[in-house]
């Protein structure tokens, strides 16, 4: 890569890092991850630039290696957890509530198979079209929608997601208590 | 869930995901690490050329495009060798030799990563100063392609049956490449590589005691392309070739020919396919289209049953084109042009009588 192209590349990753890491957040809802799954997809592509720039859609390849990437990391998951005898560090207080909201959110989305997580996340988040999602995800448009609806189900009655539900309504019947 | 629903998750998700404050891009860590794997991967991409092969197993149907590259020099008989893989090779390595001493390496990626869809899976090569990657459906279909890479040569990869254990690759010039099976992510994979400028003769796969399988490529002059495989003794077609198409478009200047062979039948021109079959109809189908965007001429050919005669297709804008049906041996092989600022209707088969065989909208023929 000569130096025009390499700083190009590196235009390219600090405009799209930020986004990135949005997405690898939601995909496995830890920031730590999140970082990760950028930083490998973009060196990635930095080693497939030449071929990626001239596909011309050089962000369609970067999120589908952050999702791919982001799928066989929780095949992986199990053996790189370590227990610790010490605590962590105490988090920063909340003053907005706005950590609280999103920690809600991210534990529904946690609780939803990888397949549906990655579907909403792309779809409604990403707001990509059932067809990219189908791309990116290597399956056919009907099982986007499929999963997709069965996601926008799951969420809907999510105990993590009761106190605030999308549509501003209570759903009847369901627990209130956190997870 | 309601549209409503939908607004309020697409709300709680920007609200969620976009207060994340990330670290600043790790933009040389990044550069660093790409530098290292590029380094590793000794990747190098180039015009692509797409090449299929089968190994003891024929795949009919099979349809593959050739790339367009510019062939290196003749003047001098090219050297290729292919080095055997040792046992301490990097993982993904499935072939590595050189091209007139100059060297070259075939990397099979994880099925399913680097931008492979589920059941596919790429191939890249290095050697050179940028490289070339193919990726296919190779999981499934048991099917192999190629990668060109820097106009030094042609990478060829193929996934050989359970049976196979040796492969030979004879060049024109008399050069015999020795092939055997080398194992990457449960799977078995032979490679080889030879300038795009030199055809290969012939391809043949043997079991431990006898030839299970042979190939003879088309060579269009810029790369071979493997697409049927006989059984030996078998023959394959005659070799013939027609055009079945040729005209001037928006000031393009174009012609489609078909070349039937042992390969099957391939096409060259705006459409370079093959279709690795000998059978003596191929359906009435619409096989392939290409253009230059979105607005521009577009080219499109097709096959056709023997009763048909001429096919008549509707554009938009009450204009029509009536193209002849052309026999190559046993198929019928068509191609034809829409200006810019066209579509295509609807495409009508007919007899020699003027009989309506079979009518086709746009939306069956290009969906």
């Amino acid at each position: 890569m000569d130096a025009a192209a390499e700083a190009e590349f590196s235009d390219f990753v600090r405009s799209r890092w930020p986004r990135l890491v949005r997405l690898g957040y939601g995909l496995s809802g830890d920031l730590g991850i999140a970082e990760d799954l950028a930083q490998s997809a973009l060196v990635k592509a930095y080693a497939s630039w030449p071929r990626v720039h001239r596909a011309g859609d050089p962000d369609a390849y970067v999120r589908r290696i952050v999702v791919n990437t982001s799928r066989s990391r929780f095949r992986k998951r199990r053996v790189i957890e370590q227990l610790s005898g010490t605590l962590p560090e105490p988090g920063q207080p909340d003053l907005t509530g706005q950590r609280d909201q999103r920690s809600a959110l991210m534990a529904a989305l946690l609780s939803l198979p990888r397949g549906q997580r990655a579907v909403v996340v792309l779809r409604y988040w990403m707001d990509m079209t059932e067809t990219e999602v189908a791309v990116i995800l290597g399956c056919s448009v009907g099982n986007v929608k499929s999963q997709a609806s069965r996601a926008l189900a799951k969420l809907r009655v999510s105990p993590d997601l009761i106190e605030g539900p999308m549509d501003g309504q209570k759903v009847e019947g369901k627990s209130h208590e956190q997870r | 869930m309601s549209s409503d629903n939908e607004r309020a998750l697409r709300q709680r998700l920007d609200s969620a995901l976009d207060t994340i404050t990330p670290a600043p891009a790790p933009v040389s860590t990044v550069l660093r690490q790409g530098r290292a794997l590029r380094t590793r991967r000794q990747v190098t991409v180039a015009a692509g050329l797409a090449v299929a092969a089968a190994v003891a197993v024929a795949a009919p149907g099979l349809v593959h495009h050739l790339g367009r590259q510019a062939p290196i020099s003749p003047t001098r008989k090219p050297v290729v060798t292919v080095n055997p893989i040792g046992a301490g090779a990097p993982r993904g390595l499935i072939g590595s030799g050189t091209i007139n001493g100059r060297k070259w390496r075939l990397i099979a990626d994880r099925p399913g990563t680097n931008g492979a869809a589920k059941h596919g899976q790429c191939f890249e090569t290095s050697g050179a100063a940028s490289g070339g990657l193919a990726c296919g459906d190779l999981l499934t279909s048991n099917v192999a392609g190629g990668v060109g890479f820097d106009g030094l040569g042609n990478a060829y990869y193929g996934v050989p049956s359970a049976n196979v254990t040796r492969v030979t690759v004879t060049l024109y010039g008399g050069t015999v490449l020795v092939l055997h099976p080398v194992q990457a992510y449960g799977q078995r994979y032979f490679a080889f590589a030879v300038p795009p400028s030199l055809a290969i003769a012939r391809i043949v796969a043997y079991s431990q005691q006898a030839e299970l399988s042979y190939s003879i490529p088309f060579h269009s002059g810029i790369g071979s392309v493997v697409s049927l495989w006989l059984r030996p003794g078998q023959r394959g077609l005659p070799r013939a070739a027609r055009t079945i198409g040729s005209g001037t478009v928006d000031g393009t200047t174009w012609s489609e020919a078909v070349h039937a062979g042992p390969w099957g039948y391939c096409l060259t021109g705006e459409l370079n396919d093959c279709f690795g079959t000998q059978t003596a109809s191929l359906g009435n189908r619409i096989t392939g289209y290409t253009g230059k965007g979105a607005k521009a001429a577009f080219w499109t050919t097709g096959t056709a049953t023997a009763a048909v005669d001429h096919i008549r297709v509707a554009l938009s804008g009450g204009l029509s084109i009536r193209v002849r049906a052309v026999q190559c041996d046993g198929p019928k092989f068509f191609a034809f042009a829409v200006p810019k600022g066209h579509r295509v209707v609807r495409i009508d088969y007919y007899s020699a009588s003027r009989h309506l065989i079979l009518s086709q909208t746009a939306r069956q023929v290009y969906s």
